[in-house]
């Protein structure tokens, strides 16, 4: 308790000695505490974090709408984001198919071809229709 | 998750397809009764001053009629030419022999001796030998004869054939029914 009183004395001793300092000092006093205020924070740019709050509140805003308004362009543009990406892997894959099957269709005829074209049978014997008969058992006799 | 089910899907769908295109029959290089020289894509694919040195030596015997085949011929004839380096001087002088007339066949006629070659080869040697040989004696109205029926019998399936298969187109896949 006494302790209060002391600290009570002591301020008033203090505030009524503050009061007869003079301008001059009392203007150094100010500068000097303006001065140690400035070295002790930086300074806090309150206008960058209300320039970065809307931005956060746009994402935040997006958030809701998924589920409230499908019709959202955000919306639209990820659910065609997401089936592009499956639609792009079948086109590819299709044409893929597609090529490698004409490959092998090629080959396959180009083999065919050149073992024709290597036998001893002419090939106008092959062409003709009636040696499909002759070699279906068909002599052509009367 | 969602993406990655979709992406699952896809793949079932391209096995399928993929399942689909290798059990079906190989696509015809041109539709049958079509004149080779009226092939809507004659002038695609490589030209004859594209080819290597090997490939014109191969193909020599087609360098006139070159232009006017079409992409899928070529790819074809360059596939056949791959092989020519292998050959013997003799394989390589038949080849160029028969290479001409072969290539100059309608597209009906090349199906037919494609055929015709598989068949003769599901006989035995002694059978087929007899056949060609068989065939040869035959006198040209007996020929033509016989060509006519085998003609008749092959319209006559297709017809047949026509309602079940929509999508596969008549002629070259189909056997000659005995």
């Amino acid at each position: 308790m006494k302790q209060e009183i002391f600290a009570f004395h002591i301020r008033q001793a203090l505030n009524e000695g503050a009061a007869h300092i003079d301008y001059k000092s009392q203007l150094r006093l100010a500068k000097a505490r303006e001065a140690a205020l400035a070295r002790l924070k930086p300074s806090p740019r309150p206008q960058t974090i209300s320039v970065r709050v809307p931005t956060l509140q746009l994402g935040t805003a997006a958030g809701p709408s998924l589920g409230s308004a499908p019709e959202g362009g955000l919306w639209r543009w990820l659910r065609g984001a997401g089936l592009a990406a499956p639609l792009i892997v079948l086109v590819v894959g299709f044409i893929g198919i597609y090529q490698w099957q004409q490959m092998r269709s090629i080959e396959a005829l180009a083999n065919m071809d050149f073992a024709v074209l290597m036998d001893e049978t002419p090939v106008e014997t092959y062409a003709d229709r009636a040696f499909s008969a002759v070699l279906a058992g068909d002599t052509g006799s009367n | 998750m969602r993406l990655g089910r979709l992406l699952l899907a896809s793949a079932a769908l391209l096995l399928g397809a993929a399942t689909v295109f290798a059990q079906a029959p190989a696509p015809r290089t041109a539709a049958p009764a079509r004149p080779a020289a009226a092939t809507p894509a004659a002038g695609d694919g490589p030209a004859w001053s594209q080819l290597t040195p090997q490939q014109q030596e191969a193909l020599a015997p087609l360098k006139s009629d070159w232009s006017n085949l079409d992409g899928t011929r070529k790819r074809k004839w360059l596939e056949i030419s791959a092989r020519y380096p292998s050959l013997s001087p003799e394989g390589k002088q038949r080849f160029h022999e028969r290479m001409v007339p072969y290539a100059r066949m309608t597209p009906e006629q090349r199906v037919t001796a494609r055929e015709n070659f598989k068949r003769a080869y599901t006989l035995p040697a002694d059978q087929r030998h007899s056949a060609v040989q068989h065939y040869q004696e035959l006198p040209p109205e007996s020929r033509q004869e016989l060509a006519d029926k085998e003609a008749a019998k092959k319209a006559e399936q297709a017809a047949k054939d026509a309602p079940q298969r929509k999508t596969r187109p008549a002629g070259e896949s189909q056997p000659a029914k005995k």
